[in-house]
């Protein structure tokens, strides 16, 4: 194992011989700079809050409807006695 | 060091201003070191070169935010970090998805062979060892045994406790050391070295 690291070192310190990177050219970095594509958050326009604010409270009164539809339907089910007694009233209410 | 780090704040100062002549001196004075860096990331030349390009254009785009409590070498070099930890996970999400066909071999293994003691074979066959191994384990060899950071720049650059870094750098040169001490990796060294 000794023996082996020793070669782990010798690979790194002969890898540190390897030709060093040339200096970067700021030219080529600032046209980098400048076809770089804009981040969309950045520079794009913001997306339009008041319509996002809208459609979310839309969204939060069809659910509250749905669970109150629920709900109720749910109580129906649950008590259908309360239907059948509630039939004599729909019936004079409809002129039966 | 001094001057240098009171030279680099000045510059991204103007660079803020609009002086785009000093985000030039920037490069100049860092960009050799930094694509020295990037190489550690990719052996390919003209990657490494990108890689760079890269750093320094991410540098640009958030220059407003970097605070100058620290030098700006350490923001570029974790920059850097960040740069070429994206690039390998981008590498291999792209290999997933594009399988390689069976017995395909890596351009630089399937190239002429070098002779025993070039450094450029070593750097190669060091870099492609610590690409077999699982990607934090290089990346943290990759600071700590090819760039020979300190224990307190790895904790800078990868946002982690300094605490952590020396327990999890030796683990990763256990693994390395175990993967090397395998074939083909153990005969390539031996001869490489001979």
């Amino acid at each position: 194992m000794a023996d082996f690291l020793s070669d782990l070192d010798r690979l790194k310190a002969l890898a540190a011989g390897a030709k060093k990177a040339p200096p970067l050219k700021s030219g080529d970095v600032r046209r980098r700079i400048r076809g770089r594509r804009p981040l969309p958050l950045l520079e794009e326009e913001p997306p339009p809050l008041r319509l996002i604010g809208g459609m979310g409270l839309a969204a939060a009164l069809a659910a509250c409807l749905v669970l109150l539809f629920s709900f109720q339907a749910w109580r129906d089910l649950a008590n259908p006695l309360a239907m059948l007694s509630a039939l004599p009233d729909i019936a004079s209410f409809l002129g039966a | 060091m001094e001057d240098a780090d009171a030279a680099d704040r000045l510059d991204v100062e103007k660079t803020l201003a609009g002086d785009h002549e000093a985000f030039s001196r920037l490069v100049e004075r860092h960009g050799q070191a930094i694509h020295q860096r990037m190489r550690g990331f990719s052996r390919d030349e003209s990657t490494g070169e990108e890689l760079a390009q890269d750093v320094f254009v991410e540098a640009f785009a958030g220059l407003a935010s970097y605070r100058g409590d620290a030098p700006f070498r350490n923001w570029l070099a974790r920059i850097a970090t960040f740069v070429g930890y994206k690039y390998w996970r981008e590498r291999e999400k792209r290999k997933k998805e594009i399988p390689l066909p069976e017995g395909w071999d890596p351009p630089a293994a399937a190239g002429a062979e070098p002779e025993p003691g070039d450094p450029e074979a070593a750097a190669d066959l060091l870099h492609a060892l610590l690409a077999a191994l699982p990607e934090k384990d290089r990346l943290l060899l990759t600071l700590a045994y090819v760039q020979d950071c300190s224990t307190g720049e790895i904790a800078e650059q990868l946002g982690v406790s300094r605490a952590l870094v020396p327990m999890r750098v030796f683990k990763a040169k256990l693994k390395l050391r175990r993967l090397a001490g395998r074939e083909p990796w153990k005969g390539k060294i031996k001869w490489l070295i001979s």
